[in-house]
Parts: structure tokens; C-alpha cells; sequence
């Protein structure tokens, strides 16, 4: 089991963020998180890989108890197997592709060389080729403050590519693209989660894209679920219905 | 409900406003009545003449004597008798390079000391920035450390140097590295702390160590701003150090207060010339520097 949640609880501060959310995820799935702004889906995929604080209930995330307070290096250790796309602005600006690419490996080096971006050949290698992989072999150089929405989204899936996590969680990863941008990124993040096997729980607004990436959908509202099944080329339009 | 709230959105910075200006007023009122009442609003007995007589001998900068002074200039006593016979000209020349080497002095003063002053900064500031989470006694201790080496003005940690290592150059540069390593420590906190946060975290969430999220995702963001940042507070140290020689911590000051107190207006217009010349030369240096960089 990769993700097991029973009554999970998550507040900040007076707010209860999520009521007691019950999710078990396979490995293999594809699941997309839905539901309305606040209804509580970027904080469950926060604390699945370890960001905020669990106040109740169970959860554990490829065998880590993420419900107690977790020491930092099992944590980190926990993180390096669970690799994560934001929405936005989440690359380091100043550097270029390459090493943001690189920067995904960095759990699985500790050397003080990585501190000045020194990495191992073989991860160069693997680095350049997962950004050939998502078609910007040829901006490797490029500072990514330089590179285009959709661009830098490509340079996040190489990363997670990079960080070769058996998890991957997508915060959106659609957002702040326009049509076309979005559906070639998803066209792209299917392709690569299908060929590596890898666990994908997304949060998605554009529900014409679900089917395309996920194979199992999830609703949230208000912090708890509301439905939970697979996904039919219907379901866009019965969540319509349900998240009205 | 909406209506009230744009009320109160535009009304209050009004009357913030208006309170900072009455109480802006009634503090110029109060200390223009009290220096009055002590007497301490004078110009002297003859301003006008000695703003006169000033500008006139400042008009011509003594430096012109290299090449207009009198080289047989016969100095007498007050009966008329001879007393030497001085080469104006080779005095001057003599001073010029006498001040050559003060205003190295002085550069050497503001390098050596905002680079001692970058050296401290950097861990103070690490430790002060809050987004960092340095251990809370050590983020105070660096906090109260910078704002107080921020608040006491160059000169003053001259003073206090040319007490402890003795008068000359390495007083002030240790004075300018106090100083300035408050200011440029407090910078770079607030460089970090208005850092976009999401970049980090992303790196954070890869399982990199905490030093590997400072060096790859802190550092490159941070980097070119503290750059410009050293650069600017080595520009305002140049500046800085052209007084320090007032009291004694070594450069052009010594020059300044000798013009000065020997009412040598001619020499003090040379000594603003250099230091106008070679702090704007540096300044433009700087900026065409930090343009380059952020």
C-alpha cells in the first residue's frame, strides 16, 4: 500500500482543514483529487509528503507513520521516494534547466560537493536525458526564469523524472497554462507516469483532462470525501453534477 | 457593510498622516522656540563677510599653485626681515602626494573594512533570518548583535578603536567592518526573509538535507541582491572613511580637520575635489557593476 489514510484530520490554527478523510492508494494508480477551492485537496497532498501537521487519525504514506511527529532524516528519506510538481513558481529561477533537473537527485546524494552543484557524471547523464525526454534537450543551459509556463512545468516533470520517486504528487500542474499548453503537459505527465509505473495522485481543476491522466477519481468537499471510484469517459460530467 | 469598510480604508491613512504632520509641527515649533530661549540661534558676528572671504579663498583650490604659485615666494617676519625663501610650487606638489596617499589609505580603509564587514554579516544574517528557523536564543543573540552595531555611527566606533589598537588605519577599518556589518547583515536577513518561499520548498520536498536546500535553493536566489547590496555598502564606506582621519583612525580625515582648523580654505576645496572626484568615480563603477548583476 502506498498511501493509507483512516479518518485523517488536519487543522491550522481554529480551521479544520480536513475532517477525517479516509484514502487507500495502490501502487500503480493514477488518482485525481477534485473538488472546489478550499475543499481541502492541496493540504491532503501536503501532508502526504510530510508539509503541515496531522492532528488526528491515521496515515501512513509507503510505510512511514506520518500521524506522529516524524524525525527529520526518515522524513527526508520519505521525501526523496515521493516527488512533487507545484503549481507555478516553484523552480529555483536563477539556475539553469539542467540544474534545477539535477536538483532531484539531490536526496540521493549527501556529499558537500552537491552544495556548489558538483554532481556525479552518471546524474548528469540521467539529468540531460530526462529533460530530452520532456523535448527541452536543447534548453538544458537556459536559466528557467527565461523559460516559458509550460516550459518550466516540462522542467518539473524532468525533475520528478529525475528524482526516479515511485510516487509522484501534482499540485495542479495545469495551472496558469492555456488550453493547449495544459493538454500537451498532461498528454506528457500521462505518458511518463504509464512508462515508469509510477503512483500519481494529481490535483485537478480541468476535469476534461481527468480522464486523459487518472484512472480513479477522488472529490473532496469541505475537508471531507465525497466520492471515491473509478474513471469512466461519463465522469467529467457526473462531477459536474456533484461538485455544483 | 462594503461601503463602511472602504471608509475606513481610506480615511485611516489620512489620519495618520495628518496626526505625523501636527506632531512634525509641534516638534519644529518646540526646538526653534527652545534653542531661542537658550540663545543658541546665532550666525555669528559677520556671516555674510565670512561666507564671502570662505568662498572666495574655496574658488581657488590650492592645487592651482602647482602650476600658478610663486616658486621664489619670500616669507618675512613681521619687522620685514627675511625669513626663507619658499618654492611654492614644490609645496604644493608635496601636498598633492601626500594626499595621493591618503585617499589610497582611504580606499584601503573602506575595501578592507566592508569586506571584514561582509565576513561577520554572513552568519549574523543567516542566524537573524527569520525564514531560516536558526535555534530562537541564537537568532536573538545575532538580531540584538546587528541592530546594535547598526546604531552606532562609524565615527563613534572610531573613537573606540583608536582606543584599543591605537590612531591609524587599521582603527578605522575595524570601525567601518562594525558598522557596516550590522547594515549588511540586517540586509541580507530581509533578503532571505522576502524570499519566495516556494522554490525552497520544492527543493526541500526532493529529501534534500538542510544545507543542500541552502545552497541550491536559498543561496542562487539571494546571491546576486547581497552582491549589490556589498556594493552599495562599500560605496556609502568610501564615503564614510573620508572623515574617519577626524578622529584619528587614519586617511584623508587627517587632512580635512588640518585644513580646517588652520582655516585653509584653498587646500580644504583641493581635498573636496579628490573626494568628490573619487567617490563618484566608484559610485559609477558600482552601479554599472550591480546593473550587471541582478
Amino acid at each position: 500500500m502506498v498511501i493509507h489514510a483512516r479518518q485523517l484530520q488536519v487543522s491550522a490554527g481554529p480551521h479544520t482543514l480536513l475532517h477525517g478523510v479516509d484514502l487507500t492508494v495502490a501502487a500503480g494508480e493514477r488518482v485525481a483529487l477534485v473538488g472546489h477551492n478550499g475543499a481541502g485537496k492541496s493540504t491532503l497532498l501536503r501532508v502526504l509528503a510530510g508539509f503541515g501537521r496531522v492532528s488526528g487519525g491515521v496515515l501512513q504514506v509507503l510505510g512511514t507513520d506520518l500521524a506522529a511527529p516524524c524525525p527529520p532524516a526518515s522524513l527526508r528519506q520519505l521525501r526523496c521516494r515521493v516527488a512533487q510538481m507545484h503549481q507555478g513558481l516553484h523552480l529555483v529561477g536563477r539556475l539553469s534547466a539542467l540544474d534545477n533537473v539535477l536538483i532531484g537527485g539531490a536526496g540521493r546524494h549527501s556529499s558537500p560537493w552537491t552544495w556548489l552543484r558538483r554532481w556525479p557524471a552518471a546524474d548528469k547523464q540521467a539529468a540531460l536525458a530526462a529533460l530530452a525526454s520532456v523535448g527541452l534537450g536543447g534548453a538544458a543551459g537556459q536559466r528557467t526564469d527565461t523559460l516559458s509556463g509550460g516550459e518550466r512545468q516540462k522542467v518539473a516533470i524532468a525533475r520528478a523524472l529525475h528524482q526516479r520517486a515511485g510516487v509522484l504528487l501534482a499540485d495542479e500542474p495545469t495551472a496558469s497554462l492555456d488550453d493547449r499548453a495544459a493538454d500537451d503537459l498532461v498528454q506528457l505527465l500521462a505518458s511518463v507516469v504509464l512508462a515508469s509505473q509510477t503512483t500519481l495522485v494529481c490535483v485537478l481543476h480541468d476535469l476534461d483532462l481527468l480522464p486523459r491522466l487518472a484512472n480513479r477519481v477522488v472529490a473532496l468537499r469541505q475537508g471531507r470525501v465525497v466520492a471515491d471510484g473509478p474513471v469512466t469517459a461519463d465522469t467529467p460530467h457526473q462531477l459536474r453534477g456533484l461538485l455544483r | 457593510m462594503a461601503g463602511g469598510s472602504t471608509t475606513t480604508t481610506t480615511t485611516r491613512p489620512w489620519s495618520a498622516l495628518s496626526a505625523l504632520l501636527l506632531a512634525t509641527a509641534l516638534l519644529v515649533l518646540a526646538s526653534l522656540w527652545t534653542l531661542a530661549a537658550e540663545d543658541e540661534l546665532r550666525l555669528g558676528r559677520q556671516p555674510w563677510r565670512n561666507l564671502g572671504t570662505t568662498l572666495s579663498e574655496m574658488s581657488q583650490p590650492s592645487l592651482l599653485r602647482v602650476w600658478f604659485g610663486n616658486p621664489q615666494l619670500q616669507v618675512r617676519d613681521g619687522d620685514g626681515r627675511l625669513l626663507r625663501v619658499e618654492d611654492q610650487r614644490a609645496t604644493e606638489r608635496r601636498y598633492l602626494q601626500g594626499l595621493g596617499r591618503a585617499l589610497w589609505t582611504t580606499l584601503r580603509i573602506a575595501t578592507l573594512g566592508t569586506v571584514l564587514a561582509a565576513l561577520i554579516a554572513l552568519p549574523l544574517g543567516l542566524l537573524a533570518a527569520r525564514t531560516l528557523h536558526a535555534p530562537r536564543p541564537l537568532a536573538w543573540g545575532a538580531k540584538a548583535l546587528l541592530d546594535s552595531l547598526r546604531s552606532i555611527h562609524t565615527l563613534v566606533f572610531g573613537l573606540f578603536f583608536v582606543g584599543i589598537v591605537g590612531l591609524g588605519a587599521t582603527a578605522g577599518l575595524l570601525a567601518v567592518a562594525a558598522h557596516s556589518a550590522g547594515t549588511l547583515g540586517k540586509l541580507l536577513a530581509e533578503a532571505i526573509e522576502s524570499l519566495d518561499l516556494q522554490p525552497v520548498d520544492a527543493v526541500r520536498a526532493t529529501g534534500a538535507t538542510p544545507a543542500q536546500v541552502f545552497f541550491l535553493a536559498v543561496w542562487p536566489a539571494v546571491l546576486p541582491q547581497w552582491v549589490s547590496q556589498t556594493l552599495y555598502v562599500w560605496e556609502f564606506n568610501l564615503r564614510d572613511s573620508t572623515i574617519l582621519g577626524l578622529v584619528g583612525a587614519g586617511g584623508l580625515g587627517l587632512l580635512l580637520s588640518e585644513a580646517m582648523s588652520l582655516f585653509q580654505w584653498g587646500r580644504l576645496a583641493t581635498l573636496l575635489l579628490a573626494i568628490v572626484l573619487m567617490v563618484s568615480a566608484f559610485d559609477a563603477l558600482s552601479r554599472a557593476v550591480r546593473r550587471r548583476i541582478v
